[in-house]
C-alpha cells in the first residue's frame, strides 16, 4: 500500500489531506494526531507524511497509540517517511508514541526535517524490537536535520533482535527499547553527559547547534519513556510562544521521571 | 482515496479557532464495574457547580445513554451515544474520531467545564488516548476479585485515577479491602487510588472532589 498525506499550519489555520492509513485529526488548537484509522504498516507498505509549520506558527503531532509494525507478504520492508519543515520563528513538536518492530517485519523509518534559522523543533521517538517475548524484527530509523540549509544532524540507527551483532554489546546490548529526542532551536543548549542504570544507559550529546540529541536503551518502554519525559520537560524552556505548547500528551503524562529522567547539576 | 480538510483559524497561541476546551476526563474499566452509575453519580454531584456533557460508548446500542437519560442526570441534549460496532477499545484508543466528534459538538453546544467519556465495558489493558482526553479514570469493584489491582495493566497501573467500587460487597464476595489497597499503592505510586461504594450515601464524593480539582487545575489546550 502507497499513501502519502500533508499538513499545513499557516496564520490561516490547519490544512490537511488523509491518506488512510495516515489518517490525521487535529485535537487541540496547535495539535494534531495520527489515528489508527487501520491496520498496519505491513511489509511492503510505503507510508509517508509531509508536515509544513509557516512562519510564527506552532505544531504539535503526536499519535494515539502505538503503532505495531508487522510483516507482510513479500520480503520488502515497511517504509515510513516523514519531512519536516519549520518556518522562521516557528515550531514544531513531533511526538508519535512507540514503534513496535515484531518478529520477522522489518520497518525503515526516515525523519528529515529542514529548520529556519530561529525556528524550534522537538522529535521524539520509541522503537521496541518485538512484542512481549519477542526477539524483535529489523528497524531501520533516520534522523536528519537541517538550520538555514545547513545540516545539523545525520543520524542513523539500525537495530535486529535477530542479529547477534547489532543486538550484542556493541548494538543494542541486549536492550529491548530505543528512545530518541532532538531538541533543536535558538538557545537550545545541554551539556555532554551520560548515565548507566540498572535497566537502561543514556546518552546527551550537545550538537553543534544549537541543539542535542537524547539517546535512551533500555528493558522497558515505561522507562525509557521516563527518561524522555524528564528531558522533554527541561525542554519546554526554550524560545517559542508559551501557549503555542499544550501539556505532554505521549503516552501517560504522570510518568514518574527515573533519576535519569532529572536534571543533573 | 484521499480525503481534504481544514480547520480555519490560525495556529498560533491564542488563535481561538475552537472552543475554549473542557476539561475531557475518561472513564474506564471492565464490565460491570460502575462506569455508568459512577458518570450518573458525578454528574448529580457536580451539575449544580459545573456544566457538564457526556458521551457514552456501546458496541451496538445506546444503553448507557438510555440509562442516564432515563435518570434525568442531565439534560437529553447533554448526552451523546457513539456506537463503537467493534471492541471499545479501539473507540477510545485508536481511531478516536467518533468519539472526538462527539466531544467537539458537544463542546460547541454547550461550552461545557467538564466532558465525561465512558468507554464500553473492556479489559484491564483498555485505556484512553491522551489525544482524546485529558485524564483518566479507570474504575473496578471489588466482586471482580481482590486480585485484580494486583494483576495491574495498563488501565490499574497508570490511569490518573484508580476507583474499585462496591466495597459493601467485600464480605460477601471474599474480598480483602486491604490487599486491594495495598496492591494498588504497589501498582500505581503516588497515583490516587480510591476506594468507594457508590450506592451509599456520598459514596461519589472522593471521585467528585477529585474530578473538581482537575478542572480547575485543567488548562485549555
Amino acid at each position: 500500500m502507497r499513501a502519502a498525506a500533508t499538513l499545513d499550519a499557516t496564520g490561516g489555520g490547519v490544512r490537511w489531506r488523509d491518506a488512510p492509513p495516515v489518517v490525521l485529526r487535529p485535537t487541540g488548537r496547535d495539535r494534531v494526531h495520527l489515528v489508527h484509522a487501520a491496520g498496519g504498516p505491513l511489509g511492503g507498505d510505503e507510508l509517508s507524511l509531509r508536515a509544513r509549520v509557516a512562519a510564527g506558527c506552532a505544531l504539535t503531532v503526536s499519535s494515539v497509540a502505538a503503532t505495531v509494525v508487522q510483516p507482510g507478504v513479500g520480503a520488502a520492508p515497511a517504509s515510513w517517511r516523514v519531512d519536516l519543515t519549520v518556518g522562521a520563528g516557528a515550531c514544531l513538536r513531533w511526538t508519535p508514541q512507540a514503534t513496535v518492530v515484531t518478529d520477522a517485519a522489518t520497518f525503515h523509518s526516515a525523519v528529515h526535517a529542514e529548520l529556519a534559522e530561529d525556528a524550534f523543533l522537538l522529535v521524539r521517538e520509541q522503537v521496541l524490537l518485538g512484542r512481549s517475548g519477542q526477539a524483535g524484527g529489523r528497524y531501520r530509523g533516520g534522523l536528519a536535520v537541517t538550520v538555514g540549509g545547513r545540516p545539523l544532524l545525520r543520524h542513523e540507527t539500525v537495530l535486529d533482535g535477530r542479529d547477534p551483532d547489532l543486538s550484542g554489546p556493541a548494538g543494542s546490548g541486549g536492550y529491548r527499547v530505543l528512545g530518541t529526542l532532538l531538541v533543536a532551536g535558538p538557545g537550545v543548549t545541554e551539556e555532554q553527559r551520560g548515565g548507566v542504570e540498572a535497566d537502561l544507559r543514556w546518552a546527551v550529546l550537545p550538537l553543534a547547534g544549537p541543539g542535542y540529541l537524547v539517546l535512551v536503551l533500555g528493558r522497558t518502554a515505561t522507562a525509557v519513556g521516563a527518561v524522555l519525559d524528564g528531558h522533554e520537560r527541561l525542554a519546554g524552556g526554550g524560545q517559542r510562544p508559551k501557549s503555542a505548547f499544550p501539556p505532554i500528551t505521549g503516552g501517560f503524562p504522570q510518568a514518574t521521571p527515573s533519576p535519569a529522567g532529572r536534571p543533573v547539576a | 482515496m484521499h480525503r481534504e480538510d481544514q480547520l480555519t483559524g490560525p495556529a498560533l497561541g491564542g488563535g481561538g479557532h475552537r472552543h475554549s476546551r473542557a476539561l475531557r476526563v475518561g472513564i474506564g474499566g471492565p464490565v460491570g464495574g460502575g462506569k455508568t452509575a459512577l458518570v450518573a453519580a458525578l454528574c448529580r454531584s457536580l451539575a449544580g457547580e459545573l456544566s457538564v456533557a457526556v458521551v457514552t460508548n456501546d458496541i451496538y446500542t445506546t444503553e448507557d445513554a438510555d440509562f442516564l437519560r432515563r435518570n434525568g442526570v442531565l439534560a437529553d441534549e447533554r448526552i451523546r451515544a457513539v456506537r463503537t460496532g467493534c471492541c471499545p477499545h479501539t473507540a477510545i484508543r485508536d481511531d478516536i474520531t467518533a468519539n472526538l466528534d462527539e466531544v467537539e459538538e458537544l463542546e460547541r453546544l454547550h461550552d461545557p467545564d467538564l466532558v465525561l467519556v465512558e468507554s464500553g465495558g473492556d479489559n484491564l489493558t483498555a485505556t484512553f488516548s491522551y489525544g482524546l482526553i485529558d485524564r483518566q479514570i479507570f474504575v473496578v469493584d471489588v466482586a471482580g476479585g481482590d486480585k485484580v489491582p494486583r494483576k495491574g495493566g495498563p488501565g490499574v497501573t497508570r490511569s490518573d485515577l484508580l476507583v474499585i467500587n462496591k466495597i459493601d460487597l467485600a464480605e460477601l464476595v471474599g474480598a480483602d479491602l486491604d490487599v486491594m489497597r495495598r496492591d494498588s499503592a504497589a501498582q500505581r505510586g503516588d497515583r490516587p487510588t480510591v476506594l468507594i461504594s457508590l450506592r451509599a450515601e456520598g459514596g461519589v464524593d472522593p471521585v467528585a472532589e477529585w474530578v473538581r480539582e482537575s478542572v480547575r487545575a485543567h488548562v485549555p489546550g
